[in-house]
């Protein structure tokens, strides 16, 4: 049975990520995400045009369970809307601090975006909430059983807190979706962790498919640079970032060098929500570094000791300031006003974190700098400077290639990307890796033919003749295997063992030894002799049995 | 298939301190189930400082029983089901029969069980410190009189078959034996599968009575067996009993012995249930399975929330047994082990003492304190629904973050702590180790307040109250003996069973 994967949002693009997999007759919704970019249709995914696809009569019946993979709003922007709007009430899956952390993530965008034009497709904060309750935390690593067939279980991802790469499997057909993911650690969070899994497809991310990032350190001292040079010139420093995650680790970064340096000049949060967020930081430290969780009953790295208390007004006050203002990419909100008002001055400076999605200010200020950018109906001088943080919580390209050699799948998918790179990517990935490789674009499914694997049981001769073999072969080694229905172990190593595969009609497959294949047939042995020219003895003797057989047989050499 | 049983659950607390020992032998393949410490020889030793006659105990550095599993040789794994199952563990790693075991245990029950061997250790010191070293050679109570008064005086404590075993009797473990075990310890999350020696899959889930306790499933080629130590339905702290996840395993070895001290009647219908079976071939069916509805219908009876409406009500009624004393001028002492009630008592507590704005002080004075307590607010995937659900409020999971930045509430390591004089100020409110009233700062407060009519002692039923406050007579303190839930009640058994329909049980 084939694996179909419908790229549903992410297709050769960076936003409202939704990926659709159809496996083993089971249909998995991994991340839910909008488009910050676009304030119209294509804010979310088309999931009308999927279900008319599907010809099911609601996404309930469509869809056996949908898994988030993070907070960021390109992956779970669009839930509320498909819960609420849509009317999906089947099983929600995402990890506790996901679970925890995603109201905040979701109402303050709610809140950015309220009154924009062309959302009249919002959903109300009684809608997040709602949709909230629906969902089911699940741990790392623990198998969770979504239904009798399918199996679902979430690996380390990195990236952010809770960032989960997500494991499905039904029946022998498996796959890996992996959302965003760091194979590097930084300040909190350690890098993405998962097992040798036997996969058919892998769905990877793949924002920095073609770019291999250098020295985290060496990153971290320039932005620190940049920074401090701002303010110790009267500068004011504004970093657009979402108020969890991002924040989080530069305001560690930050805090420490301010310690070190003896700065004196404030840092502020826009939003209230670092005292929140820290309460939630604390909680959640279990998912944070090892570093972080051996240390935390000491200190808790989260008690930042120079943030300061802000006030909006604050933006207008004179002298060097830090400040973090939400939302990130400067698509709205806090961080619009504040750039509006300091863009204008060469003192100051504006520090990206991360990607930006196209279409948003921060988009625009990244591809080269502009003098002027309009917004709306406003214009903004932009005369002062920008320095891009040359260190994201997304794997760089070796991280991919080397996530991707190490699971070795037969089949990878790239999402979550922009074309060009990708298609780079993917002639990496087929030449140096040899796995057949694919990027779809939005509302373009790929099928991925998957391998059945039988299961059938043995006769205890054929067993203990292989055993017997194995064993004369590999005296070393332990533990062999009788007894019914676990064969694969047997002669997977140097030694072949050599039967009949019996497959009768209306019983499970067996494999046996010649000598038993006579004696279920009812049959003398023939012999046949050959003269040594002939090459074909093999394909000979199974004929020679062939023709041995009862009708309703069929029989295969092994 | 051959199951041995190693020791039967000891002590008080329905064998919450010292659960029962398994070893497991299948498809050649040694595991041992729990190895707890049996502290119950602890109890014929005099606390340290001496003071007065001792109650005629012995005096000297205690002994403790060395686990059976000793003399079983070596085991290829450990399955540990909660951190008091695996205090008995640093007597055997070091042996030569476990240089390649495995201990597979959850991760918060191993964050737990650490510094609860730290802490034994520690608290033994004092009787070093006391006496000078144990050495190795067998110490002069063990030949004279007073070896036959220790046997007399707790007859509890000596298990059958033992008596002449003294070589048995050995000293405790040092922190190098503690830190060469947790070098073995593999840590898993409920439903984690681990594959084990290439065929067996072993996963822990919850087992709902403390944070990170756990039953095991091992799945071996032949057979799927469920290793269910105690267990409660619905907790009040730790994450509720999964036992959908043990269905339609073919044998449950069921350890849950807490119920053997409910009546007789109950015990009968236990009895019951229990089949012989020695080395029998698994392929056999001896029980039909019915895949009936009827199962689910016996779902809702056993996971009801009486069990924790009366864990409740006996933990408030102890509250207001404290409130009762401190009222009146007197402090109270709580030797009690066991982390849930812990943490709901200094909810209940303090609940009882803001609305009745009585200001009282409470300490929690353990070596182990601020480690645990900062981490049971760290570890919202192994608590109860209702805890859960205050992750998501973004409110602290346990009371006693609010009470430790409001005042009300103290952690000091030791008595003699920095800052510990400066807070001190009686009635107070202290919890403390050790239940066996014979280590840690229990012994010194109680023999301060012993003579206090005032005071109030609380202590778990079934440690054998009499003889473990022998060396503090004569008492004026009174005492509080108190049970709390500690598996599964008789009479949920049988429904139990039938929802998981194993084809054999072995207890
Ligand atoms: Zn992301």
């Amino acid at each position: 049975m084939a694996i179909e994967c419908l790229v549903l949002g992410a297709g050769q693009e960076v936003g409202k990520s939704c990926v659709v997999v159809t496996i083993g007759g089971k249909r998995v919704m991994f991340d839910c995400g909008m488009h910050m970019g676009y304030h119209d249709d294509r804010h979310y995914p088309d999931f009308a045009r999927a279900l008319a696809a599907w010809g099911a009569p609601d996404f309930t019946t469509a869809i056996s369970c949908v898994v988030i993979t993070h907070f960021h709003m390109d992956h779970i922007g669009a839930l509320p809307y498909f819960t609420e709007v849509c009317g999906y009430h089947g099983p929600i899956y995402m990890t506790y601090p996901t679970k925890a952390l995603a109201p905040f993530m979701l109402e303050d965008y709610r809140k950015v975006t309220m009154g924009q034009r062309g959302e009249e497709k919002q959903y109300s904060y009684e809608d997040i909430l709602r949709c909230m309750k629906k969902v089911t935390p699940m741990d790392l690593k623990q198998t969770v059983q979504v239904d009798k067939d399918l199996v679902i279980r979430a690996y380390y991802a990195g990236h952010v807190i809770g960032a989960a790469m997500i494991y499905a499997k039904v029946g022998d057909a498996a796959m890996v979706y992996t959302g965003d993911y760091n194979m590097t650690p930084d300040r909190h969070l350690g890098a993405a962790q998962i097992d040798r899994l036997k996969l058919d497809v892998l769905i990877t991310e793949s924002t920095y498919a073609k770019s291999i990032r250098d020295s985290k350190p060496a990153r971290e001292r320039e932005f620190l640079k940049a920074v401090h040079k701002c303010v110790s010139g009267g500068g004011k420093v504004l970093i657009p970032t979402f108020a969890l995650g991002r924040a989080q680790e530069l305001c560690m970064l930050l805090d420490d060098y301010w310690e070190r340096m003896g700065l004196k000049v404030p840092i502020y949060f826009s939003a209230g929500l670092t005292i929140q967020a820290n309460v939630y930081y604390k909680m959640l430290i279990g998912w944070t570094s090892q570093k972080i969780k051996d240390s935390h009953t000491v200190h808790n790295p989260f008690d930042f000791k120079h943030v300061c208390h802000f006030e909006r007004s604050f933006i207008n006050n004179p002298g060097p300031c830090v400040l973090f203002a939400t939302p990130g990419m400067i698509t709205g909100g806090f961080s619009l006003e504040a750039f509006k008002k300091w863009a204008p001055s060469e003192k100051n400076l504006v520090t990206l974190p991360g990607y930006c999605v196209s279409g948003t200010i921060g988009h625009k200020l990244m591809c080269g700098k502009p003098t002027r950018v309009d917004y709306e109906d406003t214009h903004i001088d932009v005369r002062c400077q920008i320095h891009q943080l040359a260190f994201s919580p997304h794997t760089d390209s070796k991280g991919i290639m080397d996530l991707t050699e190490f699971l070795s799948p037969k089949n990878v998918i790239l999402v979550h990307g922009e074309k060009p790179q990708m298609a780079f990517l993917k002639e990496r990935i087929e030449s140096e890796l040899g796995m057949p490789c694919y990027y779809p674009g939005n509302n373009e499914s790929v099928s991925i033919p998957t391998t059945q694997n039988l299961k059938m049981s043995a006769t205890e001769r054929f067993i203990t003749g292989c055993a017997v073999e194995q064993g004369k072969r590999s005296l070393h080694k332990r533990n062999l295997i009788y007894g019914t229905g676990l064969s694969e172990e047997i002669g997977s190593d140097e030694a072949a063992g050599e039967g009949v595969l019996l497959m009768q009609k209306h019983k499970s497959p067996k494999i046996l030894c010649e000598d038993e294949l006579l004696e279920v047939l009812g049959m003398g042995r023939h012999l046949v002799q050959f003269e040594p020219m002939v090459s074909r003895i093999v394909a000979a003797v199974e004929s020679e049995l062939q023709r041995a057989k009862a009708a309703d047989l069929d029989n295969d050499g092994k | 298939m051959k199951l041995t049983c190693l020791s039967a659950a000891a002590g008080g607390g329905g064998g919450y301190h010292s659960p029962a020992s398994h070893l497991l032998e299948l498809e050649g393949v040694r595991f041992l189930l729990d190895c707890p410490i049996d502290l119950s020889a602890l109890a014929a030793f005099a606390p340290v400082p001496l003071a007065g006659d001792a109650g005629g105990l012995i005096r000297a550095v205690p002994r403790y029983w060395l686990p059976a599993a000793v003399k079983e040789g070596g085991v290829d794994a450990v399955l540990v089901s909660s951190a008091t199952g695996m205090l008995g563990l640093p007597f055997l790693t070091g042996l030569p029969g476990f240089t390649n075991t495995k201990v597979y245990v959850t991760e918060v029950a191993a964050r737990i069980g650490k510094p609860m061997m730290e802490e034994l250790v520690e608290m033994h010191r004092e009787f070093v410190r006391y006496y000078g070293p144990d050495t190795d050679a067998s110490p002069k109570w063990m030949e004279g009189e007073e070896l036959n008064e220790l046997m007399s005086m707790s007859q509890k404590a000596v298990i059958e078959g033992r008596e002449n075993d003294l070589t048995s009797l050995v000293p405790l473990y040092s922190p190098g034996n503690v830190e060469e075990c947790m070098h073995k310890v593999q840590s898993v999350k409920y439903g984690e599968e681990v594959c084990f020696n290439g065929i067996f899959m072993l996963k822990a889930s919850s087992s709902g009575l403390e944070l990170g306790n756990s039953t095991w499933t091992i799945q071996s080629p032949r057979a799927s067996i469920t290793y269910l130590p105690s267990s409660v339905f619905v907790s009040a702290h730790a994450l509720d009993f999964d036992y959908s996840s043990l269905k339609e395993n073919d044998v449950i070895l069921f350890s849950d012995f807490s119920s053997l001290n409910d009546t007789d009647e109950d015990n009968e219908k236990l009895n019951e249930h229990s089949m012989d079976e020695t080395d029998s071939s698994l392929c056999r069916y001896s029980v039909f399975r019915d895949d009936g509805a009827d199962a689910d219908e016996r779902v809702p009876f056993v996971c009801n929330n009486d069990d924790i409406t009366e864990e409740i009500e006996r933990i408030s009624f102890i509250c207001s047994c404290i409130f009762g004393a401190v009222k009146s001028g007197g402090s109270v002492l709580i030797p009690i082990g066991r982390l849930g009630v812990i943490l709901l008592l200094l909810e209940l507590i303090s609940e009882m003492l803001h609305s009745s704005s009585l200001k009282v002080p409470i300490f929690v004075i353990s070596e182990t304190a601020e480690e645990i307590f900062a981490f049971t607010n760290t570890l919202p995937e192994w608590l109860c629904k209702s805890r859960q659900e205050k992750l998501f409020a973004g409110e602290a999971l346990f009371g006693h973050v609010e009470l430790l930045k409001e005042g009300k509430l103290f952690l000091f390591p030791h008595l003699h702590s920095k800052g510990l004089l400066a807070a001190w100020k009686e009635p107070c409110i202290v919890l403390c180790p050790h239940w066996s009233l014979r280590l840690g700062p229990a012994v010194h407060l109680l023999r301060r307040w012993h003579a206090d009519k005032r005071c109030l002692l609380v202590v778990e039923q079934g440690n054998g109250a009499e003889l473990s406050l022998k060396p503090f007579m004569p008492l004026a303190i009174q005492v509080l003996e108190c049970s709390f839930l500690s598996g599964v009640r008789a009479g949920k058994i049988d429904p139990l069973l039938g929802v998981l329909k194993p084809k054999f049980v072995m207890v």
